[in-house]
C-alpha cells in the first residue's frame, strides 16, 4: 500500500465488517453454538463485551504509534528479526484464512448448485477476478467493498427478520446451555469470532486520517458484534437441532426457509450471490493485504507480480484439503486457536512490550 | 499499454464465454422428470417401495401461459433398498434424472410409519433439492395407491392441487399445513414430538354417517378416508398423525386436530357445530376465529405437569331458527356458556388423548418448562417427553359469540 492508497473511515470500518460477515455467512454462528448450545447467545453477549475492551485497550497501545502496524512495531521492539516472524506468520495466517474461505464457499457452491462442475474450475471462478483487482491497489478494492458491505449487511439483516415468523423464543433456554464453565470459561475461545482484529491491526498506515482508528475499531466491532449475536440468536430460535448437528452452512438454512407469500419462495440463490461478491471481496482485500506485508518484509520494490504467486498457492492450498471433514476441523480447531495465539495473545504481547519499551526510551530521553 | 490492454480484452472474453456459456454440465427441461409427490411404503420384494408421481410437462405455448404442466400425472413405483438407490433406479428406467425440487409433498404409508421413519426424513432433508416446505402426510392406505388415486377435479396442475388441498386446514381446522422441516425440528427436539397429516383414500360408497354419535359431534369426529363423501376426488386428509420420536402412535380426528390449532395458536378459521341450548336435539354452527392466542403455562407439582390452557375465540352463529332470537343478549350468553363447555371438553379430550394414550407432547408445552432448568444436562435428566404422560390439565375457553 504506497502513500497514494489511503483509504476513508466508512472503507476501513466497512472491511472489517465484511470480514466477519463474510466468516458468519460460512458458518462461524455453527461454530459457536456446537460449542455452547443454547448458551450461545449469552457466550456471544459475553465475548462480545471481552472484545470491546480488547479494541479499547489495542487503541489505547496503538496511540503512540500513529502511523505504523503491528508489523513496524514489532520491528520497533524486537528488530528485523522480531519483523520478519511476526509478518511471516500474519502472511501464513491470512493464506491460509483465504485458503479456508475460498474452499469452504466453493465447496458449498457445488453441493448446492454446480453438483457437476469441478471444484478447480469454482476456485478458479473466484481467483481469476481476485487476481485482477488486487492489482488496482487498495483504494478501488475498498470503495467497491463499501458497496458490498452495505449490500451484505443489508441482505444478512432481511434474512435475520424474515426468519422472525420461525422465532420459538424458549429455544433460548437452558439459558447456561452445556454449563457455567463451558459458557464462560471454555467459552471465552469463542473470541476468534472477532478475528477481524487481524485486519485491525494493519490498518492504520492506509487511514487517511490515523487519529480515526479508534472510531473505526469500535465501531467495527460494535457492528461485528451486533451482527453476530442476531445471527446466533436467530437459528437458535429457528432451530432447535442447531446445537447438535453439524451445519455446513447455518445460515445458508436460514435462506431455504424464507418465503414472502406464496410468489416469493426459494430466494436463497439472491443470497449466495451476494455471498459471492463478498467472498471476492473480502479475498481481493486480504490478497492484497499479503502482499503489502511482504513487501513490507523483505522490501522489494515492486510487489505485484507477488500476486500470481500468492494466489497460486491459496489455490493449491485449498485444493489440498480432502474433504469437508478436514477442512471443518481446520475451521473449528486449527484456525480458532491460530487466532487466539496470534491475534489475542503474541500480537497484544508484542503492543505492550513496545509501549513499555518506548516509555522507557522516553524516560531515559529525559 | 494498449497491447495490455487488448490482451486484458481477450482474457476478459475468453473467460467469459467459457464460464457464462452455460453448456457445461447442462441440464434442461428435456433430461429432468420433475416429481411432484414422492410415497414412501413397505417394499414386497426389497426394504421399501418407493413411488414418484411425476408432472408431464405439456406445450406452454398451447396453453396460452401460466404452467408448461398438463393435466397429466403418472406414477412409477419401484422396490429398493434405500431412497437414493431407488432414484437411481428410476432415473435409469426413465432415463431422465429425477428432479425433487418441485416435490410438493411426500406420503409416508401407515405401515411403515409404525416401525420408524427417522432413516428416510433425514435423507430426504439432506437433499438440497427437496423444498423444507414439502409436505409429510401419513396414508392410511398404501402410498403408491394414494399416488394412484390422485386424481383432481377442480385443479388442473397436479403440483398445485398438493399445494392448495393442503391449504384448506386454515379454513376448516380438520388438519395442520406440517411440513418436512417442521416434522425434521419436532423429531429432534427435546420439547416436543412430531406430527404429521393424516390422509387416506375415501371410497365413498363403504362410508356411512356413524348413529351412535351425537349430531353436533358428527363432522369433526372422521378421519381421512372415513367422511361420507361423494365426488371424483378420492383422496382427503383429515386429522393428524401422532409420532413419538419417529414412529407412529395414533390418530386424530378432525375436532381433535381443530383443538390441537387452537393450542398451538395455528388455527386460523372453522365451522364448527354445538348442541342448542334451546333444543336438545337441534344444533348451532358457528363461524370461529381467534381474536388472541391461546396463553398456556406448566406448573411442575412435585414432578407432576400440570398443565393450563386459556383459549380465547370469536364465534358467528352462521344457522338461523325461525322460533328463536339470536340477536338477545340473554340467548347469546347461553350459546356462549354452551360454546366454553363443549369447546373445554373436546380440548381435554384431546389433551387426554395425547397424553395419556399417545404418551406425546405435540403440542410443544415442554418449551414452558424448559426455562426452568440451568443447564442442558439438567433438562435432559428431567425427561420431560417421558414426563408428559403423566400431565394434567386445565383448560378455559372465553368465548364471544355475535349474531352475524
Amino acid at each position: 500500500m504506497d502513500s497514494l492508497q489511503k483509504i476513508g473511515k466508512f472503507e476501513a470500518t466497512s472491511i472489517m465488517v465484511m470480514v466477519t460477515i463474510t466468516q458468519i455467512v460460512l458458518n462461524l454462528p455453527s461454530c459457536i453454538i456446537i460449542n455452547t448450545g443454547s448458551s450461545s447467545w449469552l457466550n456471544v453477549l459475553y465475548v462480545s463485551i471481552i472484545a470491546i475492551l480488547f479494541c479499547l485497550f489495542i487503541c489505547k497501545l496503538f496511540k503512540p504509534f500513529s502511523s505504523s502496524d503491528i508489523v513496524d512495531i514489532s520491528e520497533f521492539l524486537g528488530g528485523k528479526i522480531l519483523k520478519a516472524i511476526v509478518g511471516i506468520l500474519y502472511i501464513l495466517f491470512f493464506i491460509f484464512l483465504s485458503s479456508i474461505v475460498i474452499r469452504y464457499f466453493a465447496s458449498s457452491l457445488k453441493l448446492i448448485y454446480f453438483e457437476n462442475s469441478p471444484l478447480a474450475f469454482l476456485l478458479l471462478l473466484f481467483l481469476i477476478p481476485v487476481l485482477m483487482v488486487a492489482k488496482i491497489g487498495i483504494k478501488a478494492i475498498s470503495k467497491v467493498n463499501l458497496i458490498i458491505t452495505i449490500i451484505l449487511s443489508f441482505s444478512l439483516l432481511v434474512i435475520l427478520f424474515a426468519t422472525a415468523k420461525n422465532f420459538v423464543f424458549e429455544q433460548i433456554y437452558p439459558i447456561m446451555g452445556y454449563g457455567v464453565d463451558k459458557t464462560f470459561l471454555v467459552g471465552i475461545c469463542n473470541i476468534f469470532a472477532f478475528s477481524s482484529f487481524a485486519y485491525l491491526f494493519f490498518l492504520i498506515p492506509i487511514l487517511d486520517n490515523p487519529n480515526e482508528f479508534k472510531k473505526i475499531a469500535i465501531s467495527s466491532t460494535i457492528i461485528s458484534a451486533i451482527y453476530l449475536f442476531l445471527s446466533v440468536i436467530c437459528l437458535i430460535m429457528v432451530f432447535p437441532f442447531i446445537s447438535f448437528t453439524d451445519e455446513m452452512l447455518s445460515v445458508y438454512l436460514l435462506t431455504r426457509i424464507i418465503e414472502f407469500g406464496k410468489f416469493f419462495q426459494r430466494v436463497d440463490a439472491i443470497f449466495i450471490f451476494v455471498w459471492i461478491l463478498s467472498t471476492l471481496s473480502f479475498l481481493a482485500f486480504t490478497t492484497h493485504l499479503i502482499t503489502y506485508i511482504f513487501k513490507k518484509i523483505t522490501k522489494i520494490k515492486d510487489n505485484k507480480e507477488m500476486i500470481y504467486i500468492l494466489i497460486n498457492l491459496i489455490f493449491v492450498l485449498s485444493l489440498l484439503y480432502n474433504n469437508i471433514a478436514i477442512l471443518k476441523f481446520l475451521q473449528n480447531v486449527v484456525f480458532k486457536y491460530w487466532t487466539i495465539i496470534l491475534v489475542f495473545i503474541l500480537s497484544l504481547i508484542i503492543l505492550i512490550l513496545a509501549n513499555l519499551k518506548l516509555k522507557r526510551r522516553h524516560f531515559d530521553a529525559n | 499499454m494498449q497491447i495490455k490492454r487488448l490482451i486484458s480484452l481477450i482474457i476478459i472474453i475468453i473467460f467469459c464465454s467459457i464460464s457464462l456459456s452455460g453448456c457445461y454440465s447442462a441440464q434442461g427441461l428435456e433430461t429432468l422428470a420433475y416429481a411432484v409427490a414422492i410415497g414412501i411404503d413397505k417394499g414386497d420384494n426389497d426394504k421399501l417401495k418407493l413411488s414418484f408421481q411425476f408432472a408431464i410437462l405439456g406445450n406452454s405455448s398451447s396453453s396460452g401461459g401460466g404452467s408448461s404442466q398438463s393435466q397429466e400425472s403418472t406414477v412409477t413405483s419401484v422396490d429398493c433398498a434405500s431412497i437414493d438407490s431407488g432414484i437411481s433406479l428410476v432415473d435409469n428406467y426413465i432415463s431422465k434424472k429425477v428432479n425433487l425440487s418441485h416435490c410438493k409433498a411426500i406420503i409416508i404409508s401407515e405401515e411403515l410409519a409404525y416401525e420408524g421413519v427417522s432413516e428416510y426424513i433425514f435423507t430426504l432433508v439432506n437433499d438440497l433439492e427437496m423444498r423444507p416446505d414439502c409436505n409429510i402426510i401419513i396414508s392410511r392406505c398404501d402410498a403408491s395407491d394414494y399416488l394412484e388415486n390422485s386424481k383432481p377435479t377442480l385443479e388442473s396442475v397436479s403440483a398445485r392441487y398438493y399445494e392448495l388441498t393442503l391449504n384448506s386446514s386454515e379454513y376448516t381446522g380438520f388438519t395442520e399445513d406440517v411440513t418436512l422441516s417442521d416434522f425434521y425440528s419436532d423429531m429432534l427436539s427435546t420439547t416436543t414430538q412430531p406430527h404429521a397429516i393424516l390422509g387416506g383414500i375415501n371410497t365413498s360408497s363403504e362410508n356411512s354417517s356413524n348413529n351412535d354419535i351425537a349430531p353436533y359431534d358428527l363432522q369433526g369426529s372422521y378421519k381421512a378416508g372415513e367422511t361420507p363423501i361423494k365426488s371424483e376426488t378420492v383422496l382427503e386428509n383429515m386429522g393428524l398423525a401422532v409420532f413419538n420420536h419417529d414412529r407412529l402412535v395414533g390418530e386424530l380426528n378432525g375436532m381433535e386436530s381443530l383443538c390441537h390449532l387452537l393450542i398451538v395458536n395455528k388455527f386460523k378459521s372453522a365451522t364448527i357445530s354445538i348442541p342448542s341450548p334451546f333444543n336438545s336435539e337441534a344444533i348451532i354452527n358457528l363461524y370461529l376465529t381467534t381474536p388472541k392466542d391461546t396463553e398456556s403455562s406448566v406448573e411442575l407439582i412435585n414432578g407432576t405437569p400440570y398443565i393450563t390452557c386459556n383459549v380465547f375465540v370469536t364465534g358467528n352463529i352462521t344457522s338461523l331458527d325461525e322460533n328463536l332470537d339470536y340477536s338477545t343478549e340473554e340467548n347469546l350468553k347461553l350459546i356462549e356458556d354452551y360454546t366454553n363447555s363443549y369447546l373445554e371438553q373436546n380440548i381435554l379430550s384431546y389433551l387426554y388423548k395425547t397424553s395419556k394414550e399417545y404418551k406425546c407432547d405435540i403440542a410443544n408445552f415442554g418449551r414452558h418448562v424448559i426455562g426452568n432448568y440451568l443447564t442442558w444436562n439438567d433438562w435432559i435428566e428431567s425427561d420431560w417427553l417421558y414426563n408428559y404422560q403423566n400431565s394434567f390439565f386445565s383448560v378455559n375457553v372465553n368465548s364471544n359469540i355475535r349474531n352475524r
